[in-house]
């Protein structure tokens, strides 16, 4: 039982901005997890920390690392059903699915963040108008809660537990298990379509028309990058790219149906010293270039990972941010709040904070989650260099841009929202507030984004 | 005999609410709330549980096919078996047509007949006035509550010799939710008067209630005069 004993650990979350020297414990068997429960007056349940901000990381007491948890349990080859431990990773997932011919309905811009942490957070993918996020597709999960007991919530029995605790950042138990329903596909490829735009007006417009043909398809994928840089009549230019399943009659004949994907880079960089090598003026130069570069180009054919999971080919990113790290702001406006976007970048241009990376996509429907981020609309996401902001106040404006606009910023990837606005951005928070409660009476579950938003009832 | 769990179809709705705590009997029990994820639903199973019931939600939609009811219900039966159901569904605000017929008349009637199949105790039926005086503004509406009603009467007479019991509720407007910012007409109540009346009819076996009595009797009158004599929201 060496494995399950405490161990003390200096963890971060992805961007690098929080750190906490703290006891973590990495129970292997139910046995010693119960154990831990018991035992410890706080925890915070952790993943793969591929949250950016303090989600992961604790307020008070240990953290529970769930990544020895990783095995399959079963794969129903027949139905798609996969019943998976929480703490593996969506990339052992589809390693084991994609060849045969399954894929998950949902991924994120990374494949290493575990089940558990996607369902806790709700996750969503370049293809939310039609396919909704990643609780829509759980048939099942089992929490631990914090007396001890395994319980299996569904949509179907105790949906308000199970609605709860899908986007409910961990905080209602511990995910250990949860049944995913997987997709059908022809062939691991998607076939891209590039557009080049020239203005914010010119690429909402492109963004608009896909996400009426993604409503009508889940498995079309749409993501913008904006050119951070670009100022006056060019703010907003950037690269529309939309991707769709391939077929096999769309591959030449001598290409596999499945890739031999193999995404690279497992090894954690270090934070690169001083100021890393993000400047305004390699943000200016990286993203000229790429506008310049980025032709407007029709069918293109891609390894479907490499599509969808654009982050997990720039391992280093964060590191390039140097020490202080790197925030990603995301929030989601509602359709009629497009002007937001156009003020945010425009607010972060005059402020001296062009972002590195600008990325914008469209999401459909909203899901019964209180504290899920996707409601209908669009979301944007800017990484800025964590020393560019010099007062933990400086993206305020923002926040209530969104929040009066009707919008709400990304929980899974927050470090510096005002907690003042978390309720009128997440106007059900009540109602989770009270399932939270029952789930765990005793106020075991914890998380430095808990006690800095003041999330906990 | 301990009672087995409690249905509630519609599990936000103000007199649904109000029937189920009428009838529910005293705490501890499991009840069974089912609806579209809402505020009101989860908000009513705290209710429920705050007073001691072990409250479970379930997710239940008007559009769910004859083997998606049937494996729900096979679902929320598991532990124990359903002996109280209070169907509670209905939408004045549905987006078409078709969608109103199907919410209010043609998903309730096959939850009837499965839960009939299944020998459940009691069955309540929430039906309106408007299932036996349609009208022209809600059509929609008359008609699919026209259809469950109709099945309701149907499956009471089908069982009426075995354990199985249906009732069916026809209130005139209840002041509601659902029903806010409307003008009052008369003869109009409250989900409390419909509940205390539910559980007399109940009590009393009987098939159909009216909430209040005298709508019955007006209804009928009503039906016998000509619609082009009447003012145009009574067409």
């Amino acid at each position: 039982m060496m494995l399950d004993a405490p161990r003390t650990q200096d963890l971060a979350g992805w961007g690098r901005t929080v750190h906490r020297t703290t006891q973590v414990r990495r129970p292997t068997f139910d046995t010693a997890l119960v154990e831990a429960v018991l035992a410890e007056p706080k925890i915070t349940v952790r993943g793969a920390g591929r949250s950016y901000g303090d989600a992961a990381l604790p307020g008070a007491g240990i953290v529970l690392d769930m990544t020895c948890r990783d095995r399959i349990v079963s794969f129903d080859e027949g139905t798609g059903v996969l019943v998976v431990e929480a703490g593996a990773l969506l990339k052992d997932v589809i390693d084991l699915t994609l060849p045969s011919g399954w894929k998950l309905p949902v991924v994120p811009g990374t494949e290493r963040v575990t089940v558990g942490g996607a369902i806790a957070s709700d996750v969503h993918g370049k293809n939310h108008p039609g396919a909704g996020s990643f609780g829509q597709h759980v048939h099942w999960l089992a929490l631990l809660r914090s007396d001890a007991a395994i319980v299996q919530l569904s949509a179907g029995l105790d949906a308000d537990a199970f609605w709860a605790t899908v986007g409910g950042m961990g905080l209602t138990g511990v995910i250990l298990r949860a049944a995913l329903q997987l997709e059908r596909v022809d062939t691991g490829w998607v076939i891209r379509n590039r557009r080049r735009t020239r203005s914010l007006d010119e690429t909402l417009e492109a963004m608009r028309a896909i996400s009426v043909r993604q409503e009508l398809d889940p498995d079309r994928h749409a993501i913008a990058w904006l050119d951070g840089h670009a100022h006056g009549r060019t703010l907003g230019r950037g690269i529309v790219d939309e991707f769709y399943g391939a077929s096999t009659l769309d591959l030449p004949t001598a290409v596999p149906p499945f890739p031999e994907t193999r995404i690279t880079g497992t090894r954690r960089r270090r934070s690169l010293p001083g100021p890393g090598i993000v400047s305004r003026a390699t943000i200016a130069a990286a993203s000229t270039a790429r506008w310049h570069a980025g032709r407007s180009m029709n069918s293109q054919v891609l390894p479907l990972r490499t599509a969808l999971s654009p982050l997990d080919r720039v391992e280093a990113w964060p590191a390039a941010f140097g020490r202080r790290g790197l925030v990603q702001y995301q929030f989601a406006v509602p359709p009629e709040g497009s002007g937001v976007l156009r003020e945010v970048l425009v607010y972060l241009g005059t402020h001296g904070m062009t972002p590195a990376l600008t990325t914008l996509k469209n999401l459909g429907f909203g899901t019964a989650g209180p504290l899920s981020f996707s409601i209908p609309g669009w979301t944007l996401a800017v990484d800025l260099p964590a020393r560019w902001l010099h007062r933990l106040d400086a993206l305020r404006p923002l926040d209530k841009l969104v929040a009066s606009a009707g919008g709400r910023v990304y929980l899974a990837k927050d470090s510096v929202t005002d907690p003042e606005l978390v309720p009128r951005m997440y106007p059900r928070i009540w109602s989770w507030q009270h399932t939270q409660q029952r789930l765990d009476p005793i106020g075991r579950w914890t998380s430095g984004l808990a006690e800095r938003l003041g999330l906990l009832p | 005999m301990t009672p087995g769990s409690a249905l509630l179809v519609g599990g936000s709705s103000e007199i649904g609410m109000a029937v189920l705590l009428r009838l529910l009997g005293p705490a501890p029990r499991r009840v069974v709330l089912a609806g579209r994820p809402s505020d009101e639903l989860w908000r009513n199973a705290e209710r429920l549980r705050t007073v001691g019931y072990s409250v479970s939600t379930t997710e239940y939609d008007a559009g769910l096919t004859v083997e998606e009811i049937d494996g729900r219900l096979d679902h929320l039966a598991a532990e124990d078996p359903l002996d109280l159901v209070i169907v509670a569904v209905g939408s004045l605000a549905s987006k078409s047509f078709a969608e109103g017929v199907v919410v209010n008349g043609l998903g309730v009637s096959l939850l009837l007949r499965a839960l009939v199949h299944r020998g459940t105790e009691q069955i309540v039926l929430l039906s309106s006035a408007a299932a036996v005086r349609p009208r022209q503004a809600i059509a929609a509406y008359s008609l699919g509550k026209q259809l469950a009603d109709s099945t309701a009467r149907l499956l009471a007479r089908q069982t009426a010799e075995t354990g199985v019991r249906v009732l069916v509720v026809r209130p005139g407007f209840v002041s509601t939710r659902m029903t806010a910012g409307l003008p009052v007409p008369a003869l109009s109540t409250s989900p409390e008067h419909v509940a205390r009346r539910v559980a007399s009819a109940v009590d009393g076996r009987r098939t159909v209630v009216w909430v209040p009595w005298i709508l019955g009797i007006a209804v009928r009158v009503l039906n016998l005069v000509p619609r082009r004599l009447l003012p145009v929201d009574l067409r």
